[in-house]
């Protein structure tokens, strides 16, 4: 027999001083054991809504809350603080959880405030670690660790103070597809003791362990599918190029034999060789810390390497970087790196052309960083594309974005190929990158390798 | 190792008496006698000197040493100078400066060197073991230690977006919006984690208190004596 943990009902959220009002009308419940998959759009309140199944609405974050979230027969909001410890909370950033600087205290810290003693913390943490095969991390400083790591001890903090739900926003957003999937194989081993939910775009990793979908739609609707469901078969369309293959294209970069390596440190890239052409879209893979953003820093002439690499036959070393930088440009993951005014207007220099191929004429009042996550990558790429560049460099262009939104990008992207623009993006998304790429290449071991 | 005895306090009480000492001292011997002391307390509390970044240090201070001594050395008044009855005027305007350049000198010396080797994980923690800080305003300093590394790359991040759209070298105030949104981000990730493991006032420490010990007194004591003695010896 099912045992109800959550009944959740016509959840409604109003931050203070805020316009913005969250309400998903409907009704689910999870029960215990059970392994689920929230899923919906970006900006569709899933996150907002496990913050609430945590309680950390109202203890933390003030504002007005609407609805039903029942938690084991109560009310989740009379719960006290303590009693809040049986649900673990995972966030999708792994550095900006960590409260120490060495592995073995971040993980004491939770069992620190259960009061356990000094022999009691080494015992446990010592079993888990093992369990976990993660006891050659304990004496490491965590500024030492790879982001898939830190984000494996801080799943390891919280399975130690042994909740009875987890909750998990976003788990492997920051993470290489081998740590996103390392992550999931430590839940896996994890979810037969526990009730797992799990807020994810990348739910490709999850087939395996979920139980049951509940699907938030855009207009804020609450349904269930069956983990049966079409959702696991949902990639992108391959997007077909309008324009002609065989067309003579333009060398616009070369790289030749590009060796790089930061002061005191191993050689990052090793004799690279690559050509960038007009009209072409180029995606760069490669685990976490193997160089592509250092290489993406290097085309952009961010890092200089004087002979190595050319824009037109020309070392970029020696091309003013006024000039350079007209020629191309980079958009960072976080396209909140690129705002700086206070409305969209602003930020696009009322060019209306690009407001409304972007879609963004509704929004051209609004402060930027009051817009959807889809918005904000799409106002990203619109105010690099006023700088009129042939070449945009791109640090993973999905990150945060639900399918829809990736769609929507995939489809502009192709579009401004189709008219000659060249695009080389550093990606994890293997779906985004089979959608659009024209050319695939693997960084490895400083070695770039055609796929 | 002997700097494993004395307690992290001393990072603080010590040079708060060198420079306390400082202060009161007039003459440029009982300056040589401070930094003497003081270098041996030191010696005596830091495991890894760094000595290149004392280096920098020392040569970076220069332009301002000559600055203030050759300024004291051609403006002195001459009720500064009554103090140094020498000789010549010359040769008291000479002392005068030496003395003021040598002050400075030490000040900054004394200050910077043992607030950058202070320990100020093992500190921290000291003082919310004994409930002197807060554990919520401890814990909160420590995570800051974490955060510089991830808000220097963000700024980094920052500055080169701003770059590339503007083409320019030299960078705006603008850019201190992205960042402070970046930092606002971060500081709430953090609270929740911390709330999410139960932080709170009663809780334990998996390490061990560091007791003080008589080296530490016996340390403080011997400053307190040896400082008095170099101030007021005639």
């Amino acid at each position: 027999m099912s045992i109800p943990i959550y009944q959740v009902e016509n959840f409604g959220f109003n931050y203070p001083q805020s316009h913005y009002n969250l309400k998903l009308n409907g009704k689910f419940t999870i029960n215990q054991g059970e392994c689920i998959l929230i899923q919906g759009a970006s900006g569709s309140g899933k996150s907002t809504l496990l913050a609430a199944l945590k309680g950390l609405i109202p203890h933390l974050i003030n504002g007005k809350l609407s609805g039903k979230i029942i938690f084991n027969h109560q009310d989740i909001t009379t719960f006290n603080e303590k009693q809040l410890l049986g649900i673990g909370y995972l966030q999708q950033n792994p550095d900006s959880q960590l409260i120490c600087s060495d592995v073995y205290s971040e993980l004491a810290f939770g069992l620190e405030n259960q009061g356990f003693t000094a022999s009691e913390i080494e015992s446990k943490i010592t079993r888990i670690a093992q369990d976990f095969k993660l006891d050659n991390l304990l004496t490491y400083q965590l500024n030492q660790l790879s982001g898939g790591e830190k984000q494996k001890v801080n799943l390891l903090a919280i399975l130690l103070m042994q909740p009875q739900v987890l909750l998990l926003d976003e788990p492997t957003a920051f993470l290489d597809p081998e740590s996103a999937h390392e992550i999931i194989m430590m839940l896996q081993q994890y979810i037969q003791h526990s009730t797992v939910v799990i807020v994810e775009h990348n739910h490709y990793y999850l087939r395996n362990i979920i139980s049951r979908v509940i699907n938030i739609s855009n207009d804020g609707q609450i349904s269930e599918q069956s983990s049966e469901q079409s959702i696991w078969n949902q990639t992108l369309p391959k997007l077909k190029s309008a324009g002609d293959s065989k067309q003579t294209k333009q060398a616009l970069i070369e790289l030749r034999q590009l060796n790089f390596a930061y002061s005191n440190n191993r050689k990052l890239l090793n004799n690279l060789n690559l050509t960038i052409n007009s009209g072409e879209i180029i995606a760069i893979t490669g685990k976490n810390g193997s160089g592509k953003s250092s290489l993406l820093k290097l085309i952009a002439g961010i890092i200089k390497t004087p002979g190595q690499i050319f824009w037109q036959q020309q070392d970029i070393a020696t091309i003013n970087y006024q000039r350079l930088w007209s020629y191309l440009t980079l958009l960072w993951q976080n396209p909140e790196a690129h705002f700086i005014y206070n409305s969209v207007d602003e930020e696009l220099e009322q060019n209306n052309k690009i407001l409304a191929l972007f879609n963004l004429v509704p929004q051209r009042a609004q402060n930027p960083y009051s817009l959807s996550e889809g918005q904000k990558r799409r106002l990203s790429l619109a105010i690099a594309l006023n700088l009129h560049p042939q070449l945009i460099l791109l640090d993973e262009p999905t990150f945060g974005q639900d399918y829809e939104h990736k769609l929507q990008l995939a489809q502009l992207i192709m579009q401004l190929k189709n008219q000659g623009m060249s695009f080389v993006m550093v990606s994890h998304d293997q779906d985004f990158i089979d959608a659009i790429a024209d050319r695939r290449y693997h960084l490895a071991g400083g070695e770039l390798s055609l796929c | 190792m002997l700097s494993n005895k004395f307690h992290p306090l001393n990072f603080i009480v010590l040079p708060l008496l060198g420079i306390i000492a400082i202060f009161c001292a007039t003459h440029i011997i009982q300056y040589g006698l401070i930094f003497a002391i003081m270098l041996l307390n030191f010696s005596l509390l830091c495991k890894k000197p760094q000595f290149k970044i004392m280096l920098w240090f020392n040569l970076s201070l220069i332009p301002a040493l000559l600055a203030l001594f050759i300024s004291s050395y051609f403006f002195a008044s001459d009720n500064e100078l009554s103090n140094y009855a020498l000789s010549s005027q010359a040769q008291s305007k000479l002392w005068f400066s030496a003395t003021l350049a040598m002050r400075l000198y030490l000040l900054s010396l004394v200050s910077v060197s043992f607030m950058l080797h202070l320990p100020q994980e093992q500190l921290i923690l000291d003082l919310i073991q004994r409930k002197i800080v807060r554990v919520k305003i401890g814990y909160s300093f420590l995570a800051v230690f974490n955060a510089f590394a991830f808000m220097k790359q963000e700024f980094t991040r920052i500055q080169i977006a701003y770059k590339m759209r503007f083409r320019k070298k030299w960078l705006s105030p603008q850019i201190l919006m992205p960042l402070l949104v970046a930092a606002a981000r971060y500081a709430h990730h953090l609270s929740i984690s911390m709330y999410t493991r139960g932080i709170n006032q009663e809780r334990s420490y998996h390490q061990p208190k560091i007791n003080f010990t008589y080296y530490d007194l016996a340390i403080v004591l011997l400053n307190i004596t040896i400082l008095s003695a170099v101030i007021f010896a005639k």
